[in-house]
């Protein structure tokens, strides 16, 4: 590490522990919703990303980190603030500095073989960059590998981490066992903070919001327009995940259906997509390849609503159903079966996955995927790289993948 | 009036001229490092060879990896042209391995050479051209040494290493062993062949296969792919102006709809 980055180290750590700077980005709020009264929707976006990062470095209520299966009404039932690490060290990527904590992470002995999610997510905290968290809840759903990561995460912060571990199955026995790990854990968060859980406005905040997203998908059946502009994941994944069961949520959701109802159908064809996995969050030519080439992401895998809605007066069932309702991604009928359905509700002309290094949970099912979907008539384009380590990006090789695709849909 | 397909490729870049009914000209070329100088030169070679000038091309198609730095009228993968150019002379063929300079691919082909699906090799060297190159340093032989050196081995020797770096630092320890020429060539040819095969079985291997790019030349790969395939893989005259010609039928076919 050279003098210029370990000097800019220092400030960013002296910065993020300094929590009475953070209520200064007040007036910064302030001046956007002055000068933007009628936000776009990145605007928007932007702004609620201001927003959290006050919230979160400024510790004005209990920071919570959670894993991205977690269902995050739990963590708004109880008046704290989640934080997704997942997801943030995304925006990291996306800053372009994600080689810092991954080279953190991997002096440290996390070897290079390890999701890089995890890995950059011990760089943070190693480097303590990320929000101090008051305590730590994890699923096993959809990664295994999730529970290595927040054990870690726990031994670097010394605080106590509550994991749900989830069966494969969905048995009655198996309901049981994570609601009981559930009600348990309620117990006990709720006496460390000293907070009680309140269901009712983060459930129903959360059922409203997924009848907006519902909306939205009936409008990307009809209509060339994908979860962008640009295609990226960070226009949708915190408001799927972090702040589902809140106003934040709901408000970015009921802009975008406004959005997406003004938009007029496009005269180009575009190449239907459904798009698998994430993508990567680094600055990358992928979004730009898929315009050029005219694909269209009509859905997302990671954007699906997977839940029933969820009930306050039975919490723990509800949120029992939405973790292991989870884990259909992990296997791989009830994954391919998803897919085969997406595929053909959104009328697709293909499938593209975008493989992360060292995910077992996409890749191990790559083979039934690929061919299940051929043998529908879906073609399918696996795609290898890294969404946060850049090291594995080639642009060259990402281009010729694409173009061939696009040149075999064409025919 | 004709078509011309342009291949720049890693290692060498291919013109060829075509008219209405036949190869009018072909000109071949190393690509060094400038893809579009060679591409303009390789360019004015087939042109000369054809004596004929810019004028007389109605539709340029540019393909390979340079292929955004030639004066094309469009540019098509060199996939779909490699599918294209083999269809073109061996029309039963059903899967092509190509294996260039710098990457290895599988296409399987339907009918009329549509494109119906394919691999590329991941970001290593291993599994290419260029890694045959590399060891040839290390083995202190020539390219076309590996055929005579692969028929004279006695001794099947692994390389266990698949990244094409560390494969070099363990045929330095063989080396040291005192392993034979011949085994370690062999061994060489043996990591090539087994990762592409690694990479067609992701598809699942075809026939008729067709084998092009430059490492078609290799008569010890050539050799191994029939030991591992346990049959002859199809190789066309000049395997390394496919990816050219089926730019240059592309070409054709854009011109005249």
């Amino acid at each position: 590490m050279n003098l210029k980055t370990s000097t800019a180290l220092s400030l960013a750590r002296f910065f993020a522990n300094r929590k009475s700077l953070f209520h200064l980005l007040k007036f910064y709020e302030w001046w956007l919703k002055r000068k933007f009264s009628e936000p776009t929707l990145p605007q928007t976006s932007y702004q609620l990303t201001i927003k959290t990062v006050r919230e979160l470095y400024s510790h004005s209520r209990p920071v919570i980190w959670s894993s991205l299966f977690f269902p995050c009404e739990f963590i708004h039932a109880i008046g704290a603030i989640p934080f997704y690490p997942e997801i943030t060290i995304g925006l990291v990527a996306a800053l372009g500095f994600s080689n810092i904590p991954l080279e953190s992470a991997e002096k440290n002995w996390y070897s290079q073989d390890l999701c890089s999610y995890h890995r950059a997510g011990v760089g943070m905290s190693l480097l303590k960059l990320f929000p101090r968290p008051d305590c730590l809840v994890a699923t096993t759903s959809i990664c295994r590998g999730t529970a290595g990561f927040f054990r870690s995460l726990a031994d670097i912060w010394k605080i106590p981490c509550f994991l749900i571990d989830v069966p494969y199955q969905t048995t009655p026995e198996a309901n049981n066992y994570v609601k009981n790990q559930l009600s348990s854990i309620t117990s006990h968060i709720s006496s460390q903070l000293n907070c009680q859980f309140r269901w009712e406005d983060a459930f129903s905040l959360s059922n409203s919001t997924v009848k907006t997203i519902q909306q939205i998908e009936a409008l990307r059946k009809q209509k060339n327009f994908a979860i962008q502009p640009p295609t990226k994941n960070l226009d949708y994944l915190p408001y799927y995940f972090q702040f589902l069961g809140s106003p934040v949520s709901k408000l970015f959701f009921e802009k975008f259906l406004f959005h997406l109802q003004k938009l007029e159908k496009s005269p180009t064809k575009f190449h239907r997509l459904v798009w698998l996995h994430l993508k990567p969050f680094y600055p990358n030519q992928l979004t730009a390849l898929l315009n050029e080439y005219h694909f269209d992401v009509v859905y997302d895998e990671f954007a699906s609503v997977f839940w029933k809605p969820l009930e306050p007066e039975k919490p723990f069932e509800s949120l029992t159903n939405k973790i292991i309702s989870s884990q259909n991604l992990t296997v791989p009928e009830k994954r391919i079966d998803r897919v085969l359905h997406w595929c053909d509700q959104f009328q697709a002309d293909g499938v593209i996955q975008f493989n992360q290094w060292g995910c077992r949970q996409s890749q191990g099912m790559n083979f039934l995927l690929k061919n299940t979907l051929q043998q529908k008539g879906y073609p399918v384009l696996l795609l290898d790289g890294d969404h946060i380590d850049k090291k594995f990006y080639s642009e060259e090789q990402l281009r010729t993948r694409i173009e061939a695709f696009h040149e075999m849909l064409e025919g | 009036m004709v078509f011309v397909g342009l291949d720049i490729g890693s290692q060498s870049t291919c013109a060829i001229i075509i008219n209405d009914k036949e190869i009018v000209a072909h000109a071949l070329m190393p690509s060094g490092v400038n893809p579009k100088q060679i591409g303009k030169e390789t360019l004015h070679l087939v042109l000369e060879k054809a004596n004929l000038s810019r004028s007389d091309v109605q539709f340029l198609i540019a393909t390979g990896y340079g292929r955004y730095q030639a004066e094309a009228d469009e540019q098509v993968s060199e996939i779909t042209c490699q599918a294209r150019g083999v269809q073109e002379l061996i029309p039963e063929a059903r899967m092509v391995l190509d294996i260039g300079g710098q990457d290895s691919k599988i296409i399987l082909l339907g009918k009329n050479g549509r494109v119906i699906d394919f691999m590329m090799n991941d970001k290593c060297a291993a599994g290419t051209g260029r890694f045959l190159e590399l060891m040839t340093q290390v083995l202190s032989i020539q390219l076309e040494d590996y055929g005579p050196l692969v028929t004279q081995s006695r001794e099947l020797i692994e390389l266990s290493n698949t990244c094409a770096i560390f494969a070099e630092s363990e045929l330095v320890s063989l080396i040291a062993q005192g392993k034979k020429k011949e085994d370690l060539a062999r061994a060489v040819c043996h990591s090539v062949v087994k990762r592409v095969l690694t990479l067609a079985g992701k598809i699942s291997i075809t026939r008729p296969l067709v084998f092009t790019g430059g490492v078609a030349k290799n008569q010890g790969i050539i050799t191994i792919l029939k030991r591992e395939l346990s049959f002859a893989p199809l190789v066309p005259p000049n395997p390394l102006i496919t990816a050219a010609l089926g730019a240059a039928y592309i070409a054709r076919e854009k011109s005249l709809s």
